[in-house]
């Protein structure tokens, strides 16, 4: 979760990640920051985040990404 | 069946009468029926091309849907080996079906939308090398609303390939959907999980509902007839006759065309809403007072709302996170730091969304200059943001002050209608030469008065159009404080109504007689 916290303050250091619960429903990242944060999130983490995983539900905060991370690298575990 | 009509009118009252009468399960058959038979009175011929591309879609979708329900439950029995290609072929295919069923009605679309933009172009190399090598143009008539259908359509297929919703296996209630007839003709976009849980959701009557959706529909007739199509008699004369008049003027028509075209739109919108609100169906909201925005990239989230969101998702998302679109930020981010690793992928896919904007639009060069010029500016005021900062910081300008806010808001404003300007004109050649005219021909002195701007308007008319663009920019104006709700809540009764009333007594004594009223939107046409 740090290391998804840093990539995210890199690309957006005027947002506090770890409070915002509503990035995508309140416009506070736009699209260049989330195919941004996608791109660093896939070399980070390994896995193919594409856009069919662009819902709100899973940009809202840096806790529901790391949740589709986490079970997208336990699909690629198997 | 123009929307501005008494035929349409009496139409919009006996659907409505039917749809209340019917049963609450039912009611979206009432809308079926009124879709296919507002679309047959444009000609039966184009229910047919309608009804083609929705039921390709359709089989395409259950296909879909089949292949993602067969991966769910064959995928997770596989042992690890045989899973990776097992998910490779099941994406294969999904990938081939989405495909075909996408270009398929695209290339109807395009077909019928761009073949004499083709056969002109290939005419004007193939005319320079011999005559007898030019093709003659086709006659074919655009299919009413088939650029929006199609992008519905298209929508509806992506996303059940996406998996974001399960294809819908009723195909009437699918075909209900893509014949929305208040949203076939210019919009707005709607998604199929929305709209459709909107239409085929049970509502009963509301009467408060039905005063709203009234209400609102003479609010979008009120700006159709008082303001744009009078504004289009000066905006015509002007750019149809240009040498005819001072530069001045064409400058006074590019601000009028840019509140003709806002007018028009949002009052078909608040039309088709008010209608649709009044069943309880709610369409996605297509304005959010544009000319407040204060950057060109702001506006076009404020204008047409639903066209840039299905352009981010089908267009921008997927080419900016496609392979090409990561390898380039991955290059830009090695090349010029994490910055331009941000930028340049969504850069790249831009210019795929402009260029297909500007052709949206229209099959003319012109809409390409236009999306061309857009692209330019959203594009400079992302690269040069730090420089304008720099600038901000030396000249001691406060971001947040309300005049720097105003001088942002007249600058977008000012480039809008300068950029729209070349969409509106029949051709490159013209568009320069308008300018150059207005360049060098302003001869203000040759300006009578503020009203010889509206050519070709009787004296009432003018007024009308003055008072009516204070009245959108006073109602756009409380709706960015966020206070029009409110006063519309708490106004008194009669206060309203006297306020309905005046609006349809201006909009009798206005448009009666007008030879102007023709009750065509121009978004209709794009």
């Amino acid at each position: 979760m740090e290391d998804l916290i840093r990539i995210m303050d890199e690309i957006r250091p005027d947002i506090d990640f770890t409070k915002e619960n509503k990035l995508i429903d309140d416009g506070v990242l736009d699209s260049f920051d989330i195919i941004s944060i996608v791109s660093e999130v896939n070399d980070f983490f390994g896995i193919e985040l594409n856009v069919n995983d662009l819902l709100p539900e899973n940009f809202n905060s840096a806790e529901a990404l790391f949740d589709l991370i986490t079970k997208m690298k336990s699909r690629l575990r198997r | 069946m123009s929307i501005i009509s008494f035929q349409f009118l009496a139409f919009a009252v006996i659907v409505t009468g039917l749809y209340f009468l019917f049963p609450q399960r039912c009611r979206w058959v009432v809308i079926l029926c009124a879709n296919v038979f507002f679309y047959a009175f444009a000609g039966v011929k184009y229910v047919l091309l309608v009804f083609l591309m929705a039921f390709i879609s359709y089989i395409a979708a259950l296909r879909l849907q089949k292949t993602i329900e067969l991966a769910e439950s064959a995928l997770p029995a596989l042992d690890d080996t045989m899973w990776g290609e097992a998910k490779k072929s099941f994406l294969s295919i999904k990938q081939f079906i989405c495909g075909t069923a996408v270009f398929s009605v695209a290339g109807v679309w395009i077909i019928l939308k761009y073949s004499n933009f083709f056969i002109r172009n290939y005419n004007t190399i193939a005319g320079k090398i011999s005559e007898g090598w030019q093709l003659p143009e086709v006659a074919w008539v655009l299919p009413l609303g088939i650029s929006f259908y199609t992008f519905h359509i298209i929508g509806y297929v992506v996303d059940v390939y996406r998996g974001k919703y399960p294809a819908e296996r009723n195909f009437a209630k699918y075909f209900t959907f893509v014949t929305f007839f208040p949203h076939v003709i210019q919009g707005p976009f709607s998604r199929f999980d929305i709209l459709g849980s909107s239409i085929f959701e049970p509502c009963s009557f509301s009467y408060e509902r039905l005063c709203e959706g009234c209400a609102r529909i003479l609010w979008g007739v009120f700006k159709k007839l008082l303001i744009a199509d009078k504004l289009a008699i000066s905006v015509n004369a002007i750019f149809d006759n240009y040498g005819n008049y001072p530069g001045a003027y064409v400058i006074f028509g590019m601000f009028a065309y840019c509140i003709e075209l806002y007018a028009d739109f949002s009052g078909y919108m608040d039309i088709v809403c008010g209608l649709s609100h009044i069943w309880g169906i709610n369409l996605s909201e297509n304005f959010r007072q544009p000319y407040f925005a204060k950057s060109i990239d702001e506006f076009w989230r404020r204008w047409h709302i639903t066209l840039g969101a299905w352009f981010k998702d089908y267009v921008f998302y997927p080419i900016s996170m496609g392979k090409i679109g990561q390898k380039l930020g991955r290059k830009a981010r090695k090349i010029g730091g994490a910055k331009m690793g941000k930028l340049v992928p969504g850069y790249f896919a831009l210019i795929f969304v402009w260029t297909a904007t500007g052709l949206w639009h229209g099959a003319n060069w012109t809409y390409l200059v236009w999306g061309c010029l857009n692209l330019l500016a959203i594009v400079s005021t992302m690269q040069l943001a730090d420089f304008y900062k720099k600038i901000k910081t030396v000249c001691h300008i406060d971001s947040e002050s309300v005049f720097w806010k105003i001088f942002c808001m007249i600058r977008t404003f000012i480039l809008v209608c300068f950029f729209r300007f070349f969409s509106i004109q029949p051709s490159i050649r013209i568009a320069f030469s308008t300018l150059k005219h207005t360049a060098f021909h302003l001869n203000i002195h040759e300006i009578v008065s503020p009203g010889s701007f509206f050519v070709g308007m009787e004296s009432r008319d003018k007024y009308a159009v003055v008072f009516g663009t204070v009245l959108i920019f006073t109602v756009d104006l409380l709706q960015e404080a966020g206070i029009w709700n409110k006063i519309k809540q708490k106004s008194p009764f009669i206060l309203r109504n006297v306020a309905y009333a005046a609006m349809v007594i201006l909009i009798i004594l206005l448009s009666a007689g007008s030879s102007d009223l023709t009750g065509g939107f121009m978004y209709a046409n794009f």
